[in-house]
Formats: C-alpha cells, sequence, structure tokens
C-alpha cells in the first residue's frame, strides 16, 4: 500500500471529495442498475404466476356456472 | 411449419443461454472490479503531476470506454434487428440501451469530479464532453422512444434507426481531442503506438476495464433475460420456468 495510514488513504493527498465521489457513485449507479435489473425478474416471474391462478379461477367459475346452468336447465325439462 | 416454430425455439434458447452464462459473468466481474478497484486506489503508485486525483481514472475510463462499447454494441444489434428482422436482436438493443445511459452517466460524474481539482471548473462546454453528453442523450432518446410504442417490433425499428443514426457520435467523441483545443488531456491507451503509462499504473486500469465489461456483461444477460420473459409471458415455456422457480424457493 503507498498511503501510510487509514487516515491519509481517506484523504487521498487532500483530494478525497473527488476521489471518493467518484468511486462512490460509480459503485451506487451499478448497485442500482442491478437492483433494478435482478428485482424486475423476480417481479416478471411472480407475474406469470399469479396469472396462472388467476387462470384457474376463471376456468373453475366457468366451469361451475356451467355445470349449475345444466343443472337449471334439466330441471325445466 | 418449420418457419413457425423457429422463433418460438430461439427466445427460450436464448434465455437459457443467458442463464448459463450468468453466474461466470457476474462472479468473475465482481472479482475482477474489486481486485482493479483495491489495487488502483491503494496499491498503484501516486502520480507526480496530479498525486492521488488521478486514481478518479479507476472508474473513469473504464467507464468512458465502457460507454462508446455499449453503443456500438447497441447499433449492431439494432442493425442485424432491422436488415434480418430478428426479433430477439432487438431485445438485445433496448436490454443495452439502459447500461449505456448509466456508465456514460457515470463517466460524466467521475469526470466532472476530476475536472474540478484539476482543471477548476466541474464543467466545461468543450468538445470531448459535449460529445459525451450527447452520448447519454442518445441512449435515452433510444429507450424513450422504444417505450413509446405499444407494438414491440415497431418500437424496435423506431429505436433502432436512431441508435444507427447516432453512430455518428462515436467518431465525434473518440476525435475530439484531436480536432478542437479541449481541456480533455489526449488519448493514453486507445491510440497507435505504446500506452502512455508505467505498468504499475496501467495494469489496474486494464483489469478496471475488464472488471466492468464483464460487470456490464452480467447486467446485460439479466436484462436481455427480462426483454425475453416480458414479451412471452404468456408462452407455455416461461409458465413452467416460473413454477418450477417456484418449487426451488419452497423446497429451501
Amino acid at each position: 500500500m503507498v498511503f501510510d495510514d487509514i487516515n491519509s488513504f481517506f484523504d487521498m493527498g487532500g483530494y478525497g471529495l473527488y476521489v471518493w465521489l467518484s468511486f462512490g457513485s460509480s459503485a451506487l449507479c451499478l448497485l442500482v442498475l442491478w437492483l433494478d435489473s435482478f428485482f424486475s425478474k423476480r417481479r416478471l416471474i411472480t407475474h406469470v404466476l399469479h396469472e396462472q391462478i388467476r387462470q384457474g379461477r376463471i376456468k373453475a367459475a366457468a366451469e361451475q356456472s356451467a355445470t349449475a346452468q345444466q343443472k337449471t336447465h334439466g330441471e325445466t325439462i | 411449419m418449420w418457419k413457425w416454430l423457429h422463433p418460438y425455439a430461439k427466445t427460450e434458447r436464448t434465455y437459457h443461454l443467458c442463464q448459463r452464462l450468468l453466474p461466470w459473468f457476474s462472479l468473475l466481474g465482481l472479482a475482477v472490479i474489486i481486485l482493479a478497484t483495491v489495487w488502483g486506489l491503494a496499491f498503484a503508485p501516486t502520480d507526480y503531476q496530479q498525486s492521488e486525483a488521478y486514481r478518479i481514472i479507476y472508474v473513469h475510463v473504464p467507464s468512458a470506454v465502457l460507454s462508446k462499447s455499449l453503443y456500438s454494441a447497441m447499433a449492431i444489434a439494432a442493425f442485424i434487428g432491422l436488415v434480418w428482422q430478428v426479433k430477439t436482436s432487438f431485445m438485445a438493443m433496448i436490454a443495452l440501451a439502459p447500461i449505456g445511459a448509466t456508465v456514460t452517466f457515470v463517466s460524466l460524474i467521475t469526470g466532472a469530479a476530476w475536472g474540478k481539482p484539476m482543471w477548476g471548473t466541474w464543467w466545461e462546454w468543450d468538445a470531448r464532453l459535449t460529445s459525451q453528453l450527447i452520448l447519454l442523450f442518445l441512449f435515452l432518446g433510444v429507450i424513450s422512444l422504444y417505450k413509446a410504442f405499444e407494438d414491440k417490433q415497431q418500437a424496435g425499428k423506431a429505436a433502432g434507426v436512431m441508435a444507427i443514426v447516432g453512430v455518428i457520435n462515436l467518431p465525434i467523441i473518440h476525435y475530439s481531442v484531436q480536432w478542437w483545443n479541449t481541456l480533455h488531456q489526449g488519448a493514453t491507451l486507445m491510440k497507435l503506438g505504446k500506452p502512455s503509462m508505467p505498468p504499475e499504473m496501467l495494469w489496474p486500469l486494464l483489469l478496471s476495464i475488464l472488471g466492468w465489461a464483464l460487470v456490464s456483461g452480467a447486467i446485460f444477460l439479466l436484462r436481455m433475460q427480462n426483454e425475453i420473459l416480458q414479451r412471452d409471458i404468456r408462452r407455455p415455456w416461461v409458465v413452467a420456468l416460473a413454477n418450477k422457480s417456484l418449487a426451488l424457493n419452497k423446497g429451501k
């Protein structure tokens, strides 16, 4: 390491603000981009699962009303 | 019938290819970027002229190099999509655009943070800085144009044309430091002959460029998968995939 101690490392020869601003903003930008990409993938997968459940419910309700209709139809005849 | 089957097989295959490559890019990228950053921040020698402020180079140059490479990659994807009507190509284009916008933004921020102590100003309307700002607007333009269309094939075409037209900006950025009087220094790496930098400073710089490239690659793979999932959201293979990941999560 070219620095004597941790304080001079953070100080960066008096340029600490600029150096850490650069490295900090870079890390933050990349992290935010990665988090966005990662959580969109999760969101998409959950959306697919919810959609599947909803479709199942619609199908079940359609079947139920169809059988109910058949019954009432049978009774009238 | 094969023509009809072809695209179906293709997106699914691309998705699984991304899945296989993703851990390699992520782990390798993370390792290389951490190594290069620690090396650049703490172990590379101090510059005789700029003292420790020069260490900004280890984020500024990788982000600037990547901004141009990602733009080229995006334009090539757009070209393939337009000429050969490959729909996964437009997906690659729109997966690359936000990554390019982010690294371009980083290159501008780190450039400003470097400019303040060295030139005495955060921003100057000179050729290099202005053309790099235009690059950011081009990335944002491609993203917004793509989002403006409901039909994604149409969106891909419109945004693709914009991406290709914007290629004219790349040589302008590259040669801006030679064509005009500018505050920005000339090329250190991307020129003919030997790079004008001692190896103890050069190695961490090359490594950090590699690290940034790998991390961008990993994010691209993720975003590409997201584009495919979004486009194929009603296809049976996506539903099967979601159920499989659900079962895996429950198993934990």
